[in-house]
């Protein structure tokens, strides 16, 4: 869930209970002083009431301002003591509907005779009114939530801002592996995070520069040494004074050499694919791609009695790739279906829209799957490969944003790589 | 001369007399359509509200549910909580009309006459019912988004459970209030 989100819905979420409560509140305190009121008018309304009674007799036409209703009856003897408050419901003949009505009644003895006076006041306006504030109340809410929603879009905006700033250039340090220096903080937390940030990357990339320049160095220099070692190497293989003995030591050294040289260049190979110096790309047809290679590897292939199968079912499509990559890409995966593939066993080649998958026979991986992509790791069982080669090929699908998957089924091992689009 | 003005007056009274018959036979109609409507609406409103709270019931039964084995969040749980919150919405749109009909009606006898005498508490019954189930469809409305936006399954039945039991405690509380009291 984003930031945002969830902050405008925690938001909405409280202030709806704190608009319901306050909403109860006010209703009910309404809802009481109206009725209070009421009460309090009636209370009036008998003053004048028995005023009136004093000075004339036709209680039956008393009509007075403020009183919806009044009724009169003159009774033997006291019904009741003290005053009365109550509701009642009365229907209205002018406009023949039930209307409420609240009432205040008391015993008025007049001479020998005692009277039950009833003054009905309606309750209409006011409860129109406490109708009315309520219902604005509730509808209130929604245009309090519509504004905290749009409020909580800007200020967010607004204060976030360099928050996710940060984290856009902490995204592209992953490619540029440049330090991310952020510009002036106006907040407190994040002008700390600007400081941490600084320093944390800072070193990284120190890091990194130091680590690479390291590598460059010694694959360029220990290239010298190298050739010397192997030109004087052979020079001694072809002298005559030599005896078996040493010609074993010899040749066990010029294998040395030579594994150490491949080793060189493949690491240098490796740090120019990292530092991006293959920027040219061509247009390549990955079965053009594919039958090439397999042309070239034919020999081994019949060597070891492998059945190549081929689908290529992606219609002739074009990839853009450095010439020199696309080949070090198809031949380290060829090789490596070649080399690790049962005698006589099978590999299959398949081309999508999007993908190309390499499957081979074999036995299953003697090391964790996770580690087939890391440098140095290889079958022990083996030698004469460093296990570089597959290495390759991740640092060549990561250049392109090569999707690579591996999968092991039915003594079956599958390479598939997703091509982006 | 005169017979002539005679005459007109009497075509005057009688075309008075067919438009006030008429006016009648309109009212009549009116009240008629009016109360079919108004009893239409309320059955359909009671009939909605007994699906409203099963599911209802049945949302917070699943969330409980979930909460206590850990397991996904369905399409049934999300289907029953669209039911809920939906049906909530027909509800809001019949209670406006049912409002609407019974302040207008012209003849004021089908508000249900008080039948005892301190009836204050009752005077604004369907306000408070409004307003109660107007908090319910919010409450509803916001926990349908924050499930929406929330990725694991837990939190998905946390803010179900919170949001819908709220929900479902305040339409609980509106439906006891209109058993005993009215």
């Amino acid at each position: 869930m984003k930031l945002l989100t969830k902050s405008t819905l925690l938001t909405a979420t409280l202030s709806l209970f704190l608009f319901f409560i306050m909403g109860v509140i006010f209703f009910q305190v309404l809802k009481n002083m109206s009725l209070s009121t009421l009460d309090r008018e009636l209370g009036d309304l008998k003053e004048v009431v028995e005023d009136h009674m004093l000075e004339t007799d036709d209680y039956q036409n008393l009509s007075l301002p403020g009183i919806d209703s009044l009724v009169v009856l003159p009774v033997e003897r006291p019904v009741q003591t003290g005053v009365i408050f109550g509701d009642s419901v009365m229907r209205d003949l002018k406009d023949k509907q039930f209307r409420t009505f609240r009432y205040l009644q008391f015993n008025k003895a007049k001479g020998d005779q005692y009277y039950l006076v009833t003054i009905f006041k309606s309750t209409n306006p006011t409860d129109k009114l406490v109708e009315q504030v309520t219902l604005m109340i509730t509808l209130m809410v929604i245009l309090f939530i519509a504004g905290i929603f749009i409020l909580n879009r800007f200020i967010f905006g607004s204060l976030w801002k360099d928050f996710f700033e940060a984290i856009e250039k902490l995204k592209r340090f992953e490619k540029t592996k440049e330090p991310v220096i952020l510009g002036e903080q106006d907040i407190q937390e994040f002008d700390e995070l600007k400081r941490v940030l600084e320093v944390m990357t800072r070193r990284l990339a120190n890091d990194y520069r130091e680590l690479k320049e390291y590598t460059d160095h010694t694959t360029h220099e220990l290239q010298t040494p190298l050739a010397v070692i192997k030109s004087k190497t052979d020079l001694l293989i072809q002298s005559d004074k030599l005896g078996a003995h040493e010609m074993k030591l010899l040749e066990a050294i010029n294998t040395s050499v030579h594994q150490l040289s491949r080793l060189n260049s493949t690491l240098t190979l490796i740090t120019r694919i990292e530092n991006r110096q293959f920027t040219a790309e061509g247009e390549i047809r990955l079965d053009k791609l594919l039958d090439r290679h397999l042309e070239l590897l034919h020999e081994h292939i019949e060597l070891k009695q492998i059945k190549v199968e081929k689908h290529y079912n992606d219609g002739g499509r074009v990839i853009l790739m450095d010439q020199g990559l696309a080949d070090l890409l198809v031949a380290n995966l060829l090789k490596n279906a070649i080399v690790h593939n049962s005698e006589g066993g099978t590999i299959i080649l398949e081309t999508g829209p999007g993908s190309l998958i390499i499957s081979n026979d074999g036995p299953p991986l003697t090391f964790d799957k996770e580690e087939l992509f890391t440098r140095f790791v290889r079958d022990t069982k083996r030698s004469g490969n460093f296990g570089l080669g597959l290495s390759l090929v991740k640092k060549v699908c990561e250049t392109y944003q090569i999707i690579i998957e591996y999968s092991f089924e039915d003594q079956r091992h599958t390479f598939l790589l997703n091509l982006p689009d | 001369m005169f017979y002539i003005w005679s005459v007109s007056c009497q075509q005057d009274n009688n075309i008075a007399k067919l438009e006030k018959t008429i006016w009648r036979e309109k009212q009549v109609v009116f009240y008629i359509l009016h109360s079919m409507i108004y009893s239409f609406a309320f059955t359909i409103h009671i009939i909605i509200s007994t699906i409203t709270l099963l599911a209802g019931i049945s949302t917070i039964v699943m969330s409980v549910h979930g909460l206590i084995k850990r397991r996904e969040y369905t399409r049934s749980d999300l289907a029953l909580s669209v039911t809920f919150n939906v049906a909530l919405y027909f509800q809001l749109i019949l209670g406006f009309l049912i409002y609407y009909l019974l302040r207008s009606h012209p003849e004021g006898s089908i508000w249900k006459v008080p039948n005892t005498q301190n009836d204050a508490s009752l005077r604004f019954w369907a306000i408070e019912h409004i307003a109660l189930m107007i908090f319910a469809l919010f409450l509803t409305q916001l926990g349908r988004v924050f499930i929406k936006k929330s990725k694991e399954p837990f939190r998905k039945f946390r803010a179900s459970l919170f949001y819908f039991g709220t929900s479902l405690f305040l339409i609980l509380f509106s439906v006891t209030m209109a058993l005993f009291f009215r």
